[in-house]
Protein backbone atom coordinates (compact mmCIF):
# COMPACT_ATOMS: atom_id res chain seq x y z
CA UNK A 1 0.00 0.00 0.00
CA UNK A 2 1.41 3.38 -0.93
CA UNK A 3 0.56 7.00 -0.25
CA UNK A 4 0.90 9.88 -2.71
CA UNK A 5 3.94 9.43 -4.89
CA UNK A 6 5.02 9.28 -8.47
CA UNK A 7 6.77 6.31 -9.96
CA UNK A 8 7.79 4.86 -13.30
CA UNK A 9 5.45 2.36 -14.88
CA UNK A 10 8.00 1.01 -17.35
CA UNK A 11 11.24 1.81 -15.65
CA UNK A 12 14.27 0.79 -17.66
CA UNK A 13 12.75 1.52 -21.04
CA UNK A 14 13.70 4.55 -23.12
CA UNK A 15 10.70 6.70 -22.29
CA UNK A 16 9.28 5.59 -18.99
CA UNK A 17 5.76 6.68 -18.18
CA UNK A 18 5.55 8.47 -14.86
CA UNK A 19 2.35 7.86 -13.00
CA UNK A 20 1.13 10.17 -10.28
CA UNK A 21 -0.95 8.43 -7.68
CA UNK A 22 -3.15 9.98 -5.05
CA UNK A 23 -3.76 8.14 -1.85
CA UNK A 24 -3.82 4.40 -1.79
CA UNK A 25 -2.89 2.31 -4.76
CA UNK A 26 -3.26 -1.39 -4.91
CA UNK A 27 -1.54 -2.61 -8.01
CA UNK A 28 2.16 -2.06 -8.49
CA UNK A 29 2.97 -2.02 -12.20
CA UNK A 30 6.74 -1.80 -11.93
CA UNK A 31 8.31 -3.40 -15.00
CA UNK A 32 9.98 -6.12 -12.94
CA UNK A 33 6.67 -7.30 -11.55
CA UNK A 34 5.98 -9.65 -14.41
CA UNK A 35 2.95 -11.46 -13.08
CA UNK A 36 -0.25 -10.02 -11.59
CA UNK A 37 0.52 -11.76 -8.33
CA UNK A 38 3.71 -9.69 -8.02
CA UNK A 39 1.85 -6.47 -8.71
CA UNK A 40 -0.39 -6.71 -5.72
CA UNK A 41 0.46 -7.17 -2.09
CA UNK A 42 -0.97 -9.47 0.54
CA UNK A 43 -3.08 -6.67 2.02
CA UNK A 44 -4.67 -6.02 -1.37
CA UNK A 45 -5.43 -9.69 -1.84
CA UNK A 46 -6.88 -10.14 1.63
CA UNK A 47 -9.06 -7.03 1.24
CA UNK A 48 -10.34 -8.31 -2.09
CA UNK A 49 -11.51 -11.42 -0.28
CA UNK A 50 -13.52 -9.48 2.30
CA UNK A 51 -17.29 -9.39 2.06
CA UNK A 52 -18.77 -6.13 0.74
CA UNK A 53 -15.36 -4.90 -0.22
CA UNK A 54 -15.64 -1.54 -1.90
CA UNK A 55 -12.76 -0.36 -3.97
CA UNK A 56 -11.80 3.21 -3.06
CA UNK A 57 -11.72 5.76 -5.85
CA UNK A 58 -8.35 5.40 -7.49
CA UNK A 59 -8.25 8.21 -9.98
CA UNK A 60 -11.05 10.79 -10.30
CA UNK A 61 -12.61 10.70 -13.72
CA UNK A 62 -11.93 7.03 -14.29
CA UNK A 63 -14.67 5.54 -12.16
CA UNK A 64 -16.14 2.43 -13.77
CA UNK A 65 -19.89 2.75 -14.11
CA UNK A 66 -21.85 -0.18 -12.78
CA UNK A 67 -25.50 -0.46 -13.87
CA UNK A 68 -27.85 -0.24 -10.91
CA UNK A 69 -31.27 -1.82 -10.66
CA UNK A 70 -32.92 1.54 -11.53
CA UNK A 71 -30.95 1.59 -14.75
CA UNK A 72 -32.07 -1.92 -15.59
CA UNK A 73 -35.74 -0.93 -15.07
CA UNK A 74 -35.29 2.12 -17.29
CA UNK A 75 -33.59 0.02 -19.93
CA UNK A 76 -36.42 -2.49 -19.79
CA UNK A 77 -39.14 0.14 -20.22
CA UNK A 78 -37.29 1.97 -22.99
CA UNK A 79 -36.46 -1.07 -25.07
CA UNK A 80 -39.46 -3.14 -24.05
CA UNK A 81 -37.32 -5.95 -22.79
CA UNK A 82 -37.22 -7.78 -19.55
CA UNK A 83 -33.88 -8.00 -17.90
CA UNK A 84 -33.80 -9.29 -14.35
CA UNK A 85 -31.86 -7.25 -11.84
CA UNK A 86 -28.75 -9.25 -11.31
CA UNK A 87 -28.02 -11.06 -8.12
CA UNK A 88 -24.67 -12.50 -7.17
CA UNK A 89 -24.13 -15.99 -8.41
CA UNK A 90 -23.53 -18.22 -5.37
CA UNK A 91 -20.00 -18.77 -6.58
CA UNK A 92 -19.23 -15.07 -6.30
CA UNK A 93 -20.84 -14.45 -2.93
CA UNK A 94 -18.25 -13.68 -0.35
CA UNK A 95 -15.35 -12.98 -2.62
CA UNK A 96 -15.92 -9.26 -2.47
CA UNK A 97 -15.79 -8.48 -6.17
CA UNK A 98 -19.51 -8.73 -6.93
CA UNK A 99 -20.81 -5.65 -8.71
CA UNK A 100 -17.52 -4.99 -10.46
CA UNK A 101 -17.66 -4.92 -14.25
CA UNK A 102 -16.54 -8.18 -15.83
CA UNK A 103 -13.73 -6.52 -17.69
CA UNK A 104 -12.45 -3.02 -18.21
CA UNK A 105 -10.30 -2.51 -21.28
CA UNK A 106 -8.12 0.40 -22.24
CA UNK A 107 -5.74 0.90 -25.09
CA UNK A 108 -3.18 3.70 -24.85
CA UNK A 109 -1.50 5.02 -27.99
CA UNK A 110 1.36 2.70 -28.83
CA UNK A 111 4.54 4.44 -29.91
CA UNK A 112 6.77 2.66 -32.42
CA UNK A 113 9.85 2.20 -30.28
CA UNK A 114 11.91 -0.38 -28.40
CA UNK A 115 11.94 -2.89 -31.25
CA UNK A 116 13.53 -6.34 -30.92
CA UNK A 117 15.92 -7.67 -33.52
CA UNK A 118 13.98 -9.99 -35.87
CA UNK A 119 15.50 -13.15 -34.35
CA UNK A 120 14.61 -12.06 -30.81
CA UNK A 121 11.19 -10.91 -32.00
CA UNK A 122 10.40 -14.37 -33.33
CA UNK A 123 11.41 -16.06 -30.10
CA UNK A 124 9.50 -13.52 -27.96
CA UNK A 125 6.39 -13.55 -30.14
CA UNK A 126 6.38 -9.79 -30.69
CA UNK A 127 8.63 -7.14 -32.19
CA UNK A 128 7.73 -4.75 -29.38
CA UNK A 129 9.71 -4.99 -26.14
CA UNK A 130 6.92 -3.06 -24.45
CA UNK A 131 4.40 -5.80 -25.29
CA UNK A 132 6.60 -8.65 -24.14
CA UNK A 133 4.93 -9.66 -20.92
CA UNK A 134 4.86 -13.36 -20.17
CA UNK A 135 1.49 -14.40 -18.80
CA UNK A 136 1.46 -16.47 -15.66
CA UNK A 137 -1.95 -17.77 -14.64
CA UNK A 138 -2.42 -17.39 -10.91
CA UNK A 139 -4.61 -19.29 -8.50
CA UNK A 140 -8.23 -18.19 -8.42
CA UNK A 141 -9.89 -18.49 -5.05
CA UNK A 142 -13.46 -17.57 -5.95
CA UNK A 143 -14.13 -19.68 -9.00
CA UNK A 144 -13.91 -23.34 -9.85
CA UNK A 145 -10.62 -24.90 -9.12
CA UNK A 146 -9.23 -25.20 -12.62
CA UNK A 147 -6.03 -23.53 -11.61
CA UNK A 148 -3.86 -25.00 -8.92
CA UNK A 149 -2.30 -22.77 -6.32
CA UNK A 150 1.00 -22.84 -8.15
CA UNK A 151 -0.68 -21.37 -11.20
CA UNK A 152 -0.39 -24.44 -13.39
CA UNK A 153 -3.39 -25.41 -15.50
CA UNK A 154 -4.93 -28.74 -14.65
CA UNK A 155 -5.32 -31.49 -17.19
CA UNK B 1 28.41 -24.72 -45.87
CA UNK B 2 26.45 -27.92 -45.66
CA UNK B 3 23.56 -27.96 -48.14
CA UNK B 4 20.87 -28.91 -45.63
CA UNK B 5 22.22 -26.48 -43.03
CA UNK B 6 22.19 -23.64 -45.53
CA UNK B 7 18.66 -24.44 -46.52
CA UNK B 8 17.51 -24.61 -42.91
CA UNK B 9 19.20 -21.29 -42.17
CA UNK B 10 17.42 -19.65 -45.10
CA UNK B 11 14.05 -21.10 -44.11
CA UNK B 12 14.57 -19.72 -40.62
CA UNK B 13 15.46 -16.33 -42.06
CA UNK B 14 12.28 -16.29 -44.17
CA UNK B 15 10.17 -17.31 -41.17
CA UNK B 16 11.77 -14.59 -39.05
CA UNK B 17 11.24 -11.87 -41.64
CA UNK B 18 7.72 -13.08 -42.29
CA UNK B 19 6.99 -12.85 -38.57
CA UNK B 20 8.24 -9.29 -38.10
CA UNK B 21 6.25 -8.25 -41.20
CA UNK B 22 3.11 -9.77 -39.70
CA UNK B 23 3.66 -7.91 -36.45
CA UNK B 24 4.33 -4.57 -38.12
CA UNK B 25 1.27 -5.24 -40.27
CA UNK B 26 -0.83 -5.43 -37.09
CA UNK B 27 0.76 -2.23 -35.80
CA UNK B 28 0.14 -0.37 -39.07
CA UNK B 29 -3.49 -1.52 -39.16
CA UNK B 30 -3.84 0.45 -35.93
CA UNK B 31 -1.50 3.34 -36.79
CA UNK B 32 -1.46 3.61 -40.60
CA UNK B 33 0.15 7.06 -40.44
CA UNK B 34 3.17 5.90 -38.46
CA UNK B 35 6.27 6.81 -40.49
CA UNK B 36 8.50 4.70 -38.24
CA UNK B 37 6.22 1.72 -38.78
CA UNK B 38 6.19 2.24 -42.54
CA UNK B 39 9.97 2.60 -42.67
CA UNK B 40 10.29 -0.63 -40.71
CA UNK B 41 7.82 -2.37 -43.02
CA UNK B 42 9.67 -1.32 -46.18
CA UNK B 43 13.06 -2.23 -44.75
CA UNK B 44 12.01 -5.75 -43.81
CA UNK B 45 9.70 -6.30 -46.77
CA UNK B 46 12.70 -5.70 -49.05
CA UNK B 47 14.80 -8.16 -47.05
CA UNK B 48 11.94 -10.68 -47.10
CA UNK B 49 11.53 -10.48 -50.87
CA UNK B 50 15.28 -10.86 -51.34
CA UNK B 51 15.43 -13.84 -49.00
CA UNK B 52 12.47 -15.55 -50.69
CA UNK B 53 13.90 -14.86 -54.13
CA UNK B 54 17.32 -16.26 -53.21
CA UNK B 55 15.73 -19.32 -51.65
CA UNK B 56 13.51 -19.97 -54.67
CA UNK B 57 16.42 -19.61 -57.08
CA UNK B 58 18.42 -22.11 -55.10
CA UNK B 59 15.94 -24.60 -53.63
CA UNK B 60 12.43 -24.21 -54.98
CA UNK B 61 9.20 -22.38 -54.30
CA UNK B 62 8.34 -21.14 -50.81
CA UNK B 63 4.67 -20.84 -51.77
CA UNK B 64 2.81 -22.27 -54.79
CA UNK B 65 2.98 -18.74 -56.22
CA UNK B 66 6.76 -19.04 -56.23
CA UNK B 67 6.93 -21.74 -58.93
CA UNK B 68 9.39 -20.45 -61.52
CA UNK B 69 9.70 -23.34 -63.96
CA UNK B 70 7.82 -23.20 -67.29
CA UNK B 71 7.94 -26.95 -67.77
CA UNK B 72 7.44 -28.47 -64.34
CA UNK B 73 5.15 -27.87 -61.36
CA UNK B 74 8.02 -27.67 -58.87
CA UNK B 75 5.77 -27.08 -55.88
CA UNK B 76 5.30 -30.80 -55.31
CA UNK B 77 9.05 -31.39 -55.63
CA UNK B 78 9.45 -29.74 -52.25
CA UNK B 79 9.72 -32.01 -49.23
CA UNK B 80 6.37 -32.29 -47.47
CA UNK B 81 6.32 -31.24 -43.82
CA UNK B 82 6.49 -34.87 -42.69
CA UNK B 83 9.55 -35.39 -44.84
CA UNK B 84 11.60 -32.73 -43.10
CA UNK B 85 14.68 -34.03 -41.37
CA UNK B 86 16.79 -32.20 -38.90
Amino acid sequence: MRKDKSYHVNKGLENPIIVQTKGEIYMDFEINNRAPINRSDSEFLSRMMEDNYEEPMQSPGNIPYIPQNDDIQMYNSRYNTRQEPQKPHPQYQGNGVWGKPLAMVYSPIQIFRNIYDPEDALSHGTIFKELDFPWYPTACSGCNDNYRKDGMRRG
Amino acid sequence: MNFAKDREKRVREIQTLSFVLTDVNLYLDMYPESQEGLNYYHKYNKLYKEAVNEYEMKYGPVTPGGVKSDVEWTWIKEPWPWEYTR
